[in-house]
């Protein structure tokens, strides 16, 4: 395996620990301070950073700006950035730092700052209208079935008949992610309830939509994410290492927003026979382009905004044969010592839903070496994933060494 | 047990899905271009209301639509008859107990009370055996 060193490499990177409590300040402040943070760890001051990417609910009003949602003119004016390029439009934190490490490389800004910053408790709390804003959404809202985890909770009920896995082994998943997300201080359940969780309480926890359950589904929280990409040549001022971007992927197969069964324009294919289709599409557009196999990953962050989607990136990923996700997500090979870590500060099941965040944040520490009581032994390529494999995106961090910064 | 025999069935013309006139492929739910051929003459179009069973759950945590109506309800992803990939959803009012559910089990379409109310499904059931 020879990679070539990469143009781009995220430089710098901080983060608030999420929570479920009201906010002490604006989101807009919190954004400040952990973008602030995220720059000097970049080795770098404001005025470096000519690029920037956050997302922007469209549906937020011009004066939400700073209070609950922060706009590329929001860090502009308040960290006094001379802003080149900017980008409000990416939802998933992955699409952001793809859309930076397009904009570095091809010249369109040197440093870009990509934030996330979040408040899903609030943007959870539905309004009652929901579910008439579509015309597919108000289809499945006659049977009851219009929100997110009806879906997946079809597609595991699917996916046990199928390939006979159960809510234990489901429990086997999520318990060990429980463990690796308590060796993450800034955790979700380290900073909020340390504990451990086994597999009775997870198998008793209060049902959501049958076979998943409390504990199968992230939890709203607020909380901030922030990087700083950068010339992979100018890593040698990060204070903290650099994690070199390898390489990408992103699947457009299906829509984004309100689609059921594959329409609203798009081809949205059902959750467990669409993912084994989508084999063929990451071989081709990550694997083969990248030059690498699934064996040259050193550990892997995979999306569980709701678990069984981790079973299904696997397979998807060709990290797991189809059908054998659900086994390769609980056994020795994913544990901290094992050859493919798997979710090693716990993902959204351990920090909470922060559009993808958290995987990449955890991506980029294993990388740099920074990742304390869970790194993982062998230092090599880092891979992260996050939302739907149908609709996800894939980076490939890789660690840089003092010769690939200097060159 | 064939279809022949199921006691309730969606022939007097319950259930209609969405046809395009020009591909004749089916959409379901309804939307405004054929995702196939691009022509925008769509209707709604009676089918036989057989079908498969894709999927299921039993819903506990209910939706905003639902708050305050029964503590639980299964919604079901049927797959229909009438063409591969062509699915709908579902309740099931006459499941008492889902453990008699299977993927891939028959299902048919039951007569709808009136004709604003969404189709539901029950199994195929042997006569008398309901």
């Amino acid at each position: 395996m020879t990679v070539p060193t990469p143009a781009v490499a995220i430089l710098g990177l901080a983060r608030t620990p999420p929570s479920r409590r009201p906010l002490d300040s604006s989101l807009g402040e919190i954004a400040r301070t952990v973008a602030a943070e995220a720059i000097a760890d970049a080795g770098l001051t404001p005025g470096d950073v000519d690029g920037v990417s956050v997302y922007t609910e469209p549906s937020y009003p011009e004066s939400a700006d700073g209070r609950s949602t922060v706009t590329p003119q929001y860090l502009w004016r308040t960290l006094g950035l001379d802003l080149a390029w900017g980008n409000s439009n990416n939802k998933f934190t992955g699409s952001a730092l793809i859309d930076a490490h397009n904009a570095v490389a091809g010249g369109a800004c040197k440093y870009a700052l990509v934030l996330r910053a979040i408040d899903s408790v609030a943007e959870r709390s539905v309004p009652e209208e929901y579910g008439k804003t579509s015309k597919p959404d108000a289809y499945a809202a006659q049977y009851g079935a219009h929100l997110p985890y009806i879906d997946y909770a079809l597609g595991a009920r699917r996916y046990f008949e199928t390939y006979g896995a159960t809510r234990e082994d489901l429990g086997r998943f999520v318990c060990r992610n429980r463990d690796n997300a308590l060796l993450d201080p800034l955790s979700y359940w380290s900073q909020n309830d340390p504990a451990r969780l086994d597999l009775d309480a997870y198998l008793y926890a209060r049902m959501i939509a049958d076979p998943l359950s409390l504990y199968d589904c992230d939890m709203p929280v607020r909380g901030c994410v922030a990087f700083v990409l950068g010339p992979t040549d100018a890593a040698g001022s990060a204070h903290n290492g650099a994690a070199a971007i390898a390489g990408f992927s992103q699947n457009w197969a299906s829509p984004n927003g309100p689609a059921v069964f594959g329409h609203a324009g798009g081809r949205k294919l059902p959750l467990v026979e669409g993912t084994t289709g989508l084999r063929d599409f990451y071989r081709r557009h990550l694997w083969d382009r990248l030059r690498i196999s699934p064996s040259d990953i050193a550990s892997a962050n995979v999306y569980d905004g709701f678990s069984i989607l981790t079973w299904l990136w696997l397979e998807a990923l060709g990290l797991a044969a189809p059908g054998e996700g659900y086994l390769l997500a609980q056994d020795d090979t994913t544990s901290l010592g094992g050859a493919l870590p798997l979710n090693t500060a716990g993902g959204h099941l351990g920090s909470g839903a922060l559009a993808g965040a958290p995987h990449y944040f955890e991506a980029a520490l294993q990388a740099m070496g920074r990742a304390g009581a869970r790194q993982v032994k062998n230092q090599g390529l880092v891979l992260a994933a996050t939302d739907r494999p149908d609709r996800g995106q894939v980076l490939v961090l890789a660690p840089l060494t003092p010769a690939d910064s200097t060159r | 047990m064939t279809a022949a025999d199921t006691p309730l069935s969606a022939k007097k013309g319950g259930l209609r899905i969405q046809q395009c006139d020009d591909c004749k492929l089916y959409l379901n739910p309804p939307t405004s271009v054929c995702y196939r051929c691009d022509s925008r003459a769509l209707g709604l179009r009676p089918v036989s209301g057989h079908g498969t069973l894709y999927s299921w759950t039993r819903v506990y945590r209910p939706s905003p639509a639902r708050l305050g109506a029964a503590p639980s309800y299964l919604v079901a992803q049927v797959e229909l008859a009438e063409q591969p990939g062509l699915y709908a959803f579902a309740n099931l009012p006459t499941v008492r107990d889902e453990f008699e559910l299977s993927t891939g089990m028959p299902v048919v379409a039951l007569e709808p009370a009136n004709e604003n109310e969404p189709v539901d499904f029950e199994p195929v059931r042997d006569r008398g055996d309901a």
